[in-house]
């Protein structure tokens, strides 16, 4: 059994996925690349007697120093050596898609053209001589269908067969023309002194290639002065004959040679000017047509994720509640009374309360991969860009805000489609500020206490507007001052739409839908447990409880536990807000999920099975409180701290705590200028 | 900007060069046959011309080899296709003519004309667009007293670039003007000199817009399409 590494390599849109899922079947690892929270997903296979490791590139559409996704897959061609690149193209969209292959040509690998989607480049007219494309451009050439797993074999054969033969010297190569070739060749003789090292590593070319489109990063690994003093002069040479930069006038060249080799190897059948697509895009982004649909679509999408999804999520309700009184009930009486506690209101609350959001998130997760898979994705983001770039976001960003509304969770996991760092941070941000299911079990609480029956909808508009101004605001704030820069140009391409396959659509809403499970059973499940402990910790002295009846101990317990002490440390704090130590207590428990904000109220007011139905309890806090008050709470849980798990993931994500704990405090102390505001503004009016 | 007074070539050689730059940039190279049937003349006529621009280092010409143009000749050909948009849309701008009617007159016109006078065509076509009383009362004594109805489309003096374009309007990337990773960014997905890009349409809200490049879909900020000059056709 020999075993090989092979990396693939492709276009975004270029079915690069598929092929993947095609060749690996279901044994995948998805974690980073070091360092970045660039998807890395490995996968393995055996064929004939290879053993073959897939490593899935990130998909690019060049390999410049400009974007960390194509230096990652850059850097990893050239420090870890696969055994063999297969790069997945488009064949209905060929010349783009060889442009990305002309570059790993240049890097002296063993490599495999995956032609892939070869049945709509059928279907749209187009005939390749491939037997000759293969031999212009030195590579066996296999046609694929990857999302109906045609061409597997003969895809694993070609690459074997490729691992297996003699390495040989490439003829045919991208020539840049004579004024270019000359300053490459200086360039490559002036290389090998001080940069021994470098040059076997990456190749002579290559280096003098991309030292003479100044690359950064690979002018940063050359020490000797000399070679960098001889590109310095080339570059001015070159620019000045040229009257470009020698970057582009390359970039130039190399579709040329595509150009070029195109026109000996395609036949196109059919002249269609407009196909389907055009048809699609003339109405959905059509000047008066374009906003309402992308509306409706939205409203779509939140119906079946909350409206369709409450039925089973109120099944799960039901099981996780089952399983507690299972516990309960079967509970050898008096044995660690604690540990059923914990069991019980500790782990089944906690992850519970985390799972039972699962159907929501998994049909969000379907409808966004149904909108991606189908081509709309890109189209929203078309139609949104305007707004979006006015507060200095991507068309991109306004994704994951809409998953937002569902879980921060997922929806901080989402913003990875964001290229510019400062993009993807400021989203993260303000994320927390796009109000979550969770929170709405609060406000559901809140607002039936308060207010009369026809203020009770715009009510609940009101906060989520409030949030939404807050998120736009406070995006617009931080990309002026923190995420101060540039905006990421909006150059995104516009995938022909295509009907989404089940399978394909099953695998994406599972694969991340599958992350979110393993954080509830991770650190959710961990951090449950800590708050389980403080909630319960220390236990007040038995004769302080003397004369109690089972609700006043309950809530006597609470008052002496470690979060009752922290509520009550913090009462002077937010007093100002209208807050007394009963509201801080419940709030601090909110840091682990939003929804026990409602159950900690319901055993401060030691309120048999607390929920937001309970009348009774809506009955105590009128009687306890202002409707200003009421607001004021809704307002600080819409905005301040969010819940541990989103700490957790913008930690992850961002791959920093400074950006998490910047996230906590930042939205904390927003929260508490605004609510402070309205409850003295408010306090003075009403 | 100023135009170079170069007027070495031919009518008709104008003409074969603007056949290679029209079809090179839809598809990479220009045969001889597809520029005979592009000009309606026979394949031999073809060759003696070819040869001459070849001669004249304007076109890469090999008997039975795809077509191409040099950099003086991609440069010369851009030229002649920027005199006949100006002309074109000065028909139609200033003068009111029928769309089909102008671009038939500017194919005779643009040979003789010289660059300096197109460029003064430019500038009186970019003062009267400036001043829209003056263009509604020159399009309106035109269209009184010759009955053509044809409302004037916007038009700009070259260069224009690709955020200048009407919907469905085809050009010819001429150059990318910018810096650093957007310059890059644009050329590595296709928009690189010599290309033809067509202007599909732009968003609900007037911007992005979708551009058709190489056979695929593009969407970019009009900031970003300014930075591309184009020749229209």
């Amino acid at each position: 059994m020999k075993s090989i590494t092979v990396a693939l390599a492709g276009n975004p849109n270029s079915g690069k996925t598929s092929v993947f899922n095609m060749l690996t079947g279901a044994r995948q690892h998805v974690g980073n690349y070091p360092g970045v929270t660039v998807e890395k997903k490995e996968g393995q296979c055996t064929h004939r007697d290879w053993r073959i490791t897939f490593v899935d590139l990130p998909g690019t559409y060049s390999l410049t120093a400009y974007s960390t996704e194509e230096l990652i897959a850059r850097n990893y061609i050239q420090e870890d050596r696969p055994d063999v690149v297969v790069d997945v193209v488009d064949a209905s969209n060929l010349e783009r898609n060889l442009y990305l292959a002309t570059q790993i040509m240049e890097m002296d690998v063993p490599m495999v053209l995956a032609f892939n989607m070869s049945d709509l480049a059928k279907r749209r007219g187009l005939e390749f001589d491939l037997a000759q494309l293969s031999q212009l451009l030195e590579m066996p050439i296999v046609p694929t269908v990857g999302n109906k797993g045609q061409g597997r074999t003969e895809l694993l054969d070609a690459i074997v067969e490729t691992a297996g033969a003699e390495r040989k010297e490439r003829t045919h190569r991208v020539t840049y023309g004579g004024e270019i070739e000359d300053e490459l060749l200086r360039i490559e003789e002036t290389l090998g002194k001080a940069d021994g090292g470098v040059v076997a590593r990456y190749g002579r070319r290559w280096l003098a290639i991309k030292l003479l489109e100044q690359d950064e990063d690979v002018t940063s690994k050359i020490r000797s002065g000399e070679v960098l003093k001889t590109v310095g002069q080339s570059v001015e040479h070159l620019r000045d004959i040229l009257g470009d930069e020698p970057e582009i006038v390359m970039a130039d060249r190399r579709y040329g040679f595509i150009s070029g080799a195109c026109q000996e190897t395609i036949q196109s059948s059919v002249e269609r000017r407009h196909d389907v697509s055009d048809t699609i895009d003339a109405v959905v982004t059509n000047r008066i047509l374009g906003l309402p649909i992308f509306l409706l679509l939205m409203y779509v999408v939140f119906f079946l994720t909350f409206k369709v999804g409450s039925y089973p999520m109120e099944w799960l309700e039901t099981f996780f509640g089952m399983l507690a009184d299972g516990i309960v009930r079967h509970w050898p009486q008096g044995r660690a009374e604690w540990l059923q506690s914990l069991l019980v209101d500790g782990v089944i609350g906690g992850v519970g309360g985390v799972l039972v959001f699962l159907p929501n998130i998994l049909l969000l997760f379907m409808a966004i991969a149904l909108l991606e898979d189908s081509g709309y994705m890109a189209r929203a983001a078309f139609v949104m860009d305007r707004i979006m770039h006015k507060i200095g976001l991507h068309g991109k960003s306004f994704i994951p805000m809409l998953i937002g509304f569902g879980c921060s969770v997922p929806a901080i996991m989402a913003t990875r489609i964001l290229e510019n760092r400062r993009s993807r941070l400021t989203t993260i941000m303000v994320i927390p500020l796009m109000s979550c299911g969770a929170r709405l079990t609060i406000y559901a609480l809140f607002i039936p206490a308060f207010f009369p029956r026809h203020w009770q909808g715009p009510m609940l508009w009101l906060i989520y507007l409030i949030g939404i101004v807050l998120g736009i605001v406070a995006a617009k704030v931080l990309r002026l001052t923190v995420f101060r820069g540039e905006t990421t140009p909006f150059v995104m391409e516009l995938p022909p739409y295509r009907m989404p396959t089940s399978k394909g659509v099953l695998v994406h809403t599972w694969q991340r839908g599958w992350l979110y499970i393993r954080k509830a059973g991770t650190v959710i499940l961990a951090l449950s447990i800590v708050l389980w402990f403080a909630m319960n910790f220390p236990k007040p002295p038995a004769d302080r409880l003397s004369g109690l009846d089972a609700q006043e101990a309950r809530q006597e317990g609470l008052r002496y536990s470690t979060v009752g002490r922290v509520g009550l440390a913090v009462e002077p704090v937010l007093q100002p807000l209208g807050f007394d130590w009963k509201i801080g207590t419940a709030l601090i428990g909110s840091v682990a999920a939003k929804e026990l904000f409602v159950s900690q109220l319901g055993i401060i007011y030691s309120v048999e099975s607390a929920d937001e139905d309970s009348p009774s309890l809506r009955e105590q806090l009128r009687a306890n409180y202002t409707p200003l008050v009421g607001f004021c709470v809704m307002l600080f849980c819409l905005i301040s701290a969010p819940c541990v798990a989103t700490v957790a993931m913008t930690r992850q994500e961002t791959q920093s705590w400074h950006w998490a704990l910047f996230q906590f405090f930042g939205l904390t102390a927003l929260a508490y200028t605004v609510t402070l505001v309205v409850y003295q503004v408010g306090r003075f009016w009403l | 900007m100023t135009f170079e007074s170069t007027k070495s070539l031919s009518a008709s050689l104008e003409d074969y060069l603007q056949a290679i730059f029209w079809t090179a940039a839809a598809k990479g190279a220009a045969r001889a046959k597809d520029i005979a049937r592009q000009l309606g003349v026979k394949a031999s006529s073809v060759t003696g011309a070819l040869q001459t621009l070849a001669e004249k280092r304007f076109v890469h010409y090999q008997p039975y080899e795809a077509i191409t143009l040099t950099a003086e000749g991609f440069d010369e050909a851009a030229r002649v296709a920027q005199r006949h948009f100006i002309v074109r849309e000065f028909f139609v701008t200033v003068l009111g003519l029928d769309r089909a009617v102008a671009e038939e007159e500017a194919c005779r016109t643009e040979h003789c004309l010289g660059d300096d006078i197109a460029e003064r065509l430019a500038t009186l076509m970019e003062f009267v667009k400036a001043h829209p009383d003056m263009e509604s009362g020159v399009s309106q004594l035109l269209a009184e007293r010759y009955r053509s109805a044809e409302i004037p489309a916007q038009v700009r003096r070259g260069p224009v670039t690709v955020a200048d374009l009407r919907s469905g309007q085809k050009a010819v990337i001429v150059a990318v003007r910018s810096g650093g990773a957007l310059a890059r960014r644009l050329v590595d997905m296709g928009l690189g000199r010599g290309a033809l890009v067509e202007v599909e349409g732009a968003a609900p809200t007037g911007d992005p817009i979708r551009v058709k490049i190489r056979g695929y879909q593009l969407a970019l900020r009009r900031t970003e399409a300014a930075a591309i000059s184009v020749v229209g056709k």
